[in-house]
């Protein structure tokens, strides 16, 4: 690992000539570059007490020494203290908990239990162990429990698994209401490691916070008390995060000690292609040239989409070019979730072997599967967070070599704001993880499936809430009885099945092909991203390859389809309603009212769009129908009252175009605010009723719609009282309004200066969302309704205007 | 916005139509009066029936409606609202729950320990028991009672005792676990069918035959408290058996109440012999019957009809509402379930020992019956079931018997039911005579004939190939 470097990278390295001949020829879509200079390992020596059989095993590796992180962790663990190890991809973190864990294992027969946020992942580690364990002769016995382990090995890893690697689902539904079957394993469990650490925030990380004080009361129980060892991708606050999810104090490793190349990174925004309308040549243009011109070079490429829509319409771009031959093998490949097991090990297999030139993928490579090492990551689009980005450019850069980075804008407002400012995006830190594992209904779920495992008694602790009280709530619920002190499970159920750590509803759709008397499922599509995936007469692509959804199962959690040859995809309209159901806060004078409060939200999806490809023209509608989504949350709002509201235009159908392009403006600053991904906050305009929504139509101005969907004049409309909000789009909420309503001064002076500097003319998809030409004709522009909206929005006087 | 209209459309959105009003009165019903017919146990004869309606005297403590803590509403009401529920059910009355004693009393047992009653049965053999008599329990178990998996060996002396010349070894081995050997039959009532730690045993249900009766212990828990004396009951039971029989226990009631064990921090609990009637049954019976429940074993093979049985799966609720203080009357409906549960594992063992012996009258799998007999080493008994019930095999029991056949060294036997296969275009019985005519027959003219019938594979290919050499040189001198 810390072989001499490479002498011989100069000038003709194929990676700087692309370098040069980017610099060169798009000098002007540019905006921002940088070159972090290769940066030399930093090594310690062995600890003196690594068991001989270990350091053995090491060095027959290549190992002879740790890097500095590796034996900082090494100290801190065998002290016994909790850890966090902060390092870049491919920096040796695993050796950081392997080598304690095995110690201890040799030494005293204690356990470990090994969490991924995946089952690719565990897969990755077991085999990695195993190697280390196979090269000193260990006899070290690491097994994965997951839902494939077949029932008659389940018994043997229970009992005879040194190292048990899982999954934070498995063991909240598979492992700790068997506790009992497990008591030997958590008698001796010494080590828990938690990798990928950064990917347990928002709804996902409070539900593993509390699977995890589950995991350390069922440890009390037997008299264990673990040591966490825990690792991150780069975050803003990992020691935090940390000390969230296992509820004490962790000492954080943040120095990476291994070496890296020299890295380059471009910021690229798209030219400017229609001056007037500030339409800019799309993203996907731009990562299929790069990507393009990167693989002639005979580099390996990733180019990272948004969406998996996105990833099979740059693989059949991209595919379009290198694949031709159907006789070559593929060079060009996707993976993104939703693809089966099995193809996505073959394309991880393919990649690591280098049979591969390019890959197209969403965030499902950003955590640490085993995919070796690449030289050009190409981003499409800001990845949302600047945590994700780093991630994702982390995929390029073999040890000591040169590598290339490029970031893409889109004309999404948040991405023109990274793109043009790029000394905000060098010089921030990334965003913070944030869980709330008190928020109501998670921890609720939890003490229920607390109780099931273990009675609790009077004085227990479970939670920053009053625990008494959710018992009593339960109580009366009738799924827990009272006796003395002690509150006993007596429901008939088994509470871990009904709570799913990632979604709030349960059961995955199964895509399943029909072509030609066939019946073979062809992708998995989580319940949350079916309703805008799934309807009938959607075009459904795996692969690059189209299929159309014939018939929809939503009940038995189905879509059937057949293969289809068409020259369009199809993407859903969204139309959702909220009623104001409790204010929290709020402040209001006679113009405007400011709150932040609960709201109950109800999402249709009435039809999709037909989407030509390359043109990208709109080519057709259709009908969807689909029940409609329903989801209690916290949200913060602005309304303008109707009288200052004529005040300020002279029709109604103005101010609402206003409302709909503040709404744009000042859902995307909101998320940079928040520190949060954009979908993690949804939009909304309409009266806090919901009696009535608005939404942008096909022809690009704002409708008016009621609670049936129809079509509304808003001159009929008795009480025209419209607002923006802005909510949390997790089932209860997850904290993410609360900042909102008290940064909301912030949000409305963001989103003013984020419309009045974008250089179009009406409005485009960089500030208020994409308007049509036919907008220069209506009259007004929809850029200064969107400011008079705001300008009433804001307690500052100082943005009326005159 | 008050409070009250929060709520109302609060629940109105949630979708609540008539639910009973969050803060009013309690859905805890008065006690019930009991009919006679329910309230009685049946298996206690003689001990005088004593039913007590609980509204006469066996209430313990004031049935008044307690009032809510006002400042537990605010979390309440935001549980409500985010979770989109309203509690249909209000908070147990334990003031209301029947007394340990009186339920003792009304099921005719006696408090054994704090919160733990038991209810013990002595029956005589000749009782019926469907159309069995108890003393059924007693016949040979021979070969189910062989234990696939286990260690130990639940009849040591079987082989030491001289064998009288009539005597088969079943009959040896059938003597001695009846003489002094001690067979339980165990099933626990538990509070939820989802198995896991949070479901626990209330009651545990253990009957065992002896020479002159059979004695049935129940014991019943009235609060969890009782547990761990229960369960230390169970135990020293467990640890005097030589054979524990059961329904499901292996995968459903053992295991839980060994985890049950742990939670209460008490010693592992003995593991003696365990027959799980279940296995032999779903072999014998699968695709016969139209499930292998217990209580259709007992209708088809015990011809017990249960005449107002409280289904197994309501007892989680019949003790949940007991402990809740709602009316209790179904604890009775229990009691007398679980007793016929555990009366029926003693006699069933015995009648699917008979079972193997003669399926086909029965109804039976043959075939699976003969599997079982050769898995013990009995091919003579084996061979005997499918010779006995050769009008009934289906292709893959005839298969069975032809082979079984040729490895008696009745080949000519065998060749027949092969022949009559192979007419029926069986591929594995051409493929057997192929074999036969060719190794044992020699007849290479008829080996041909039938190698030639078998589909083209490399097996197949090399055996015409062979035939052919073995054809063109008729004397056998070819040497392979």
């Amino acid at each position: 690992m810390a072989e001499a470097v490479e002498a011989g990278i100069g000038l003709d390295d194929p990676v700087r000539q692309l370098v040069r001949r980017i610099e060169r020829r798009y000098k002007g879509r540019i905006t921002g570059s940088v070159v972090f200079p290769e940066r030399p390992a930093r090594l310690l020596p062995f600890p003196s007490e690594l068991d001989p059989r270990v350091a053995s095993a090491l060095r027959s590796h290549g190992i002879r020494e740790l890097y500095s992180h590796q034996r900082q962790a090494w100290d801190a663990i065998t002290a016994g203290r909790h850890t966090v190890v902060v390092t870049p991809t491919a920096s040796g973190k695993t050796l950081c908990y392997n080598l304690p864990v095995l110690q201890a294992a040799l030494h005293d027969r204690a356990k470990a239990l090994y969490l991924f946020p995946t089952k690719a992942l565990s897969q990755d580690q077991v085999a990695e162990l195993m190697e280390l364990n196979e090269a000193g002769d260990l006899g070290i016995r690491a097994f994965t429990f997951d839902g494939d382990t077949p029932g008659d090995a389940r018994k043997a890893v229970r009992t005879r698994g040194d190292i048990v690697v899982s999954n934070p689902d498995m063991l909240h539904q598979g492992v700790l209401p068997h506790h009992t079957k497990w008591a030997q394993f958590f008698e001796n469990l010494r080590f828990v490691v938690i990798d990928e650490m950064h990917s347990y925030r928002g709804v996902f990380g409070s539900h593993v916070a509390n699977v995890i004080r589950r995991l350390r009361r069922v440890c009390r129980f037997y008299g264990s008390d673990p040591v966490f060892v825990l690792s991150s991708a780069t975050i803003a606050n990992p020691a935090e995060l940390a000390e969230g999810l296992i509820g004490d104090p962790v000492t954080a490793i943040t120095e990476s000690g291994s070496p890296a190349g020299e890295r380059h990174l471009f910021l690229w925004n798209p030219p400017v292609v229609n001056a007037d309308l500030g339409i800019r040549a799309s993203a996907r243009s731009q990562a299929t040239r790069i990507a393009r011109m990167s693989v002639r070079s005979g580099l390996k490429t990733i180019v990272f989409a948004q969406s998996r829509l996105m990833v099979e319409v740059l693989t059949k771009y991209l595919k379009d070019v290198f694949d031709g031959d159907p006789r070559k093998p593929a060079r060009v490949a996707a993976y993104r979730g939703g693809y089966l097991p099995g193809q996505r090990r073959a394309t991880e297999k393919a990649l690591r072997a280098g049979n591969i030139d390019c890959v197209i993928a969403t965030s499902a490579l950003e955590l640490g599967v085993d995919i070796g090492s690449l030289d050009v990551c190409v981003l499409n689009g800001y990845p949302g967070t600047i945590a994700a980005t780093w991630q994702r450019l982390g995929r390029a850069g073999r040890r000591m070599r040169p590598s290339l980075g490029v970031l893409i804008a889109t004309s999404q407002p948040l991405d023109q704001y990274i793109i043009r400012n790029p000394d905000f995006f060098l010089g921030s830190s990334p965003e913070h993880a944030r869980i709330d594992p008190d928020q109501l209904l998670i921890l609720l779920d939890h003490v229920r499936c607390a109780a099931f495992e273990l009675p609790f008694r009077r004085g227990d602790r479970f939670g920053n809430e009053n625990l008494e009280e959710l018992l009593g709530y339960l109580e009366d619920n009738g799924v827990l009885h009272r006796e003395d002190d002690t509150w006993h499970w007596t429901e008939d159920s088994y509470p871990a099945q009904s709570v799913s750590l990632r979604s709030v509803a349960e059961g995955n759709f199964v895509v399943v092909d029909t072509t030609g008397g066939r019946k073979d499922i062809i992708a998995e599509v989580d319940y949350s991203s079916a309703a805008e995936t799934l309807y009938e007469g959607a075009i459904y692509m795996v692969q690059a390859q189209t299929w159309q959804i014939e018939r929809l199962d939503w009940a038995g959690r189905k879509a059937f389809v057949t293969r289809t040859e068409v020259d369009y995809y199809t993407d859903a309209i969204d139309y959702t309603r909220l009623k104001i159901l409790d204010r929290f806060e709020h402040r209001q004078d006679g113009r405007t009212e400011t709150a932040h409060g609960e709201v109950h939200l109800v999402r249709r999806i009435p039809g999709y769009k037909k989407i030509r490809y390359y043109s990208h023209e709109n080519i057709g509608y259709g009908n969807i129908d689909l029940p409609d989504q329903e989801m209690h949350t916290t949200a913060v709002w602005w309304e303008v009252a109707p009288e200052v509201l004529a005040q300020c235009f002279p029709t109604r159908q103005q101010a609402l175009d206003g409302f709909l392009g503040a709404a744009y403006a000042m859902h995307h600053v909101a998320a940079l605010i928040a520190m949060s991904e954009p979908q993690d906050i949804g939009r909304a305009v309409g009266d806090g009723d919901a009696r009535w929504f608005a939404t942008v139509g096909a022809e690009g101005r704002g409708q008016m719609r009621g609670s049936d969907g129809a079509e509304q004049d808003p001159v009929h409309e008795t009480r025209f009282r419209p607002a923006v909000f802005l909510y949390d789009n997790y089932p209860g909420g997850v904290g993410l309004a609360e900042p909102l309503h008290t940064q909301r001064e912030r949000v409305i002076a963001g989103a003013a200066r984020l419309i009045r500097e974008c250089e179009c003319s009406h409005g485009c998809p960089a500030c208020i969302g994409p308007i049509l030409a036919s907008d220069e004709l209506r009259g007004f522009s929809p850029k200064t309704a969107a400011l008079t909206v705001l300008a009433q929005f804001s307690s500052d006087d100082s943005e009326k205007p005159a | 916005m008050t409070l009250k209209s929060r709520l109302d459309a609060l629940r109105r959105q949630a979708g609540v139509v008539d639910a009973a009003p969050v803060s009013g009165p309690t859905e805890c019903r008065p006690g019930v009066e009991l009919s006679a017919d329910e309230a009685e146990p049946v298996t206690t004869p003689g001990a005088g029936t004593a039913v007590t309606s609980f509204q006469a005297g066996a209430v313990e403590s004031e049935p008044g409606v307690t009032e809510r803590a006002p400042r537990r509403d605010d979390l309440r009401l935001r549980l409500q609202r985010l979770s989109g529920r309203v509690p249909t059910r209000t908070r147990c009355q334990p003031g209301r729950r029947e007394s340990t004693v009186a339920l003792a009393a009304r099921l005719g047992g006696e408090v054994v320990g704090e919160n733990l009653i038991l209810v013990e049965t002595c029956l005589p053999l000749d009782r019926r028991h469907g159309h069995c008599r108890l003393a059924d329990a007693l016949d040979p178990l021979w070969p189910l009672a062989v234990p696939e998996a286990s260690s130990a060996t639940p009849y040591p002396h079987a082989q030491q005792r001289p064998r009288t010349r009539l005597e088969t070894a079943e009959d040896v081995a059938a003597r001695n676990e009846t003489a002094g050997n001690s067979i339980i039959g165990i099933d626990t009532e538990t509070t939820g069918l989802a198995g896991g730690t949070g479901t626990a045993a209330f009651m545990v249900g253990i009957a065992e035959a002896g020479p002159a009766r059979v004695r049935i212990r129940q014991w019943l828990l009235t609060a969890f408290s009782g547990e761990a004396a229960m369960l230390a009951e169970v135990a020293s039971s467990l640890a005097g058996a030589d054979l524990m029989v059961s329904y499901n226990g292996k995968t459903f009631d053992l295991p839980l109440l060994r985890d049950r064990q742990r939670l209460q921090r008490g010693a592992a609990l003995p593991e003696p012999p365990h027959l799980d009637l279940l296995y032999a049954t779903r072999r014998l019976f699968r695709g016969v019957w139209p499930d292998c429940r217990l209580v259709t074993a007992e209708q088809r093979l015990l011809g017990l009809f249960r005449k107002d049985d409280l289904p197994g799966a309501q007892a989680p609720a019949a003790w949940r509402n007991f402990l809740a203080g709602v009316a209790a009357d179904t604890l009775p409906g229990v009691v007398r379930h679980n007793a016929l549960d555990v009366l029926s594992l003693l006699v069933l063992g015995p009648v699917l020992a008979r079972v193997l012996r003669n399926p086909s009258s029965y109804g039976a799998d043959a075939h699976a019956a003969a599997r079982i007999w050769s898995r013990h080493g009995e091919q003579v008994r084996a061979l005997q079931v499918l010779e006995r019930s050769r009008h009934h095999l289906d292709t893959r029991g005839t298969l069975e018997l032809a082979r079984t056949l040729r490895r008696a060294g009745r080949g000519a036997e065998a060749a027949i039911l092969w022949e009559r296969l192979a007419e029926q275009g069986v591929p594995e019985a051409v493929e057997h005579l192929a074999k036969y005519h060719e190794h044992v027959r020699r007849d290479w003219r008829s080996a041909m004939s039938y190698a030639n019938r078998l589909a083209p594979d490399p097996g197949s290919e090399r055996r015409r190939e062979r035939l052919a050499r073995r054809l063109s040189d008729p004397q056998g001198r070819f040497d392979f």
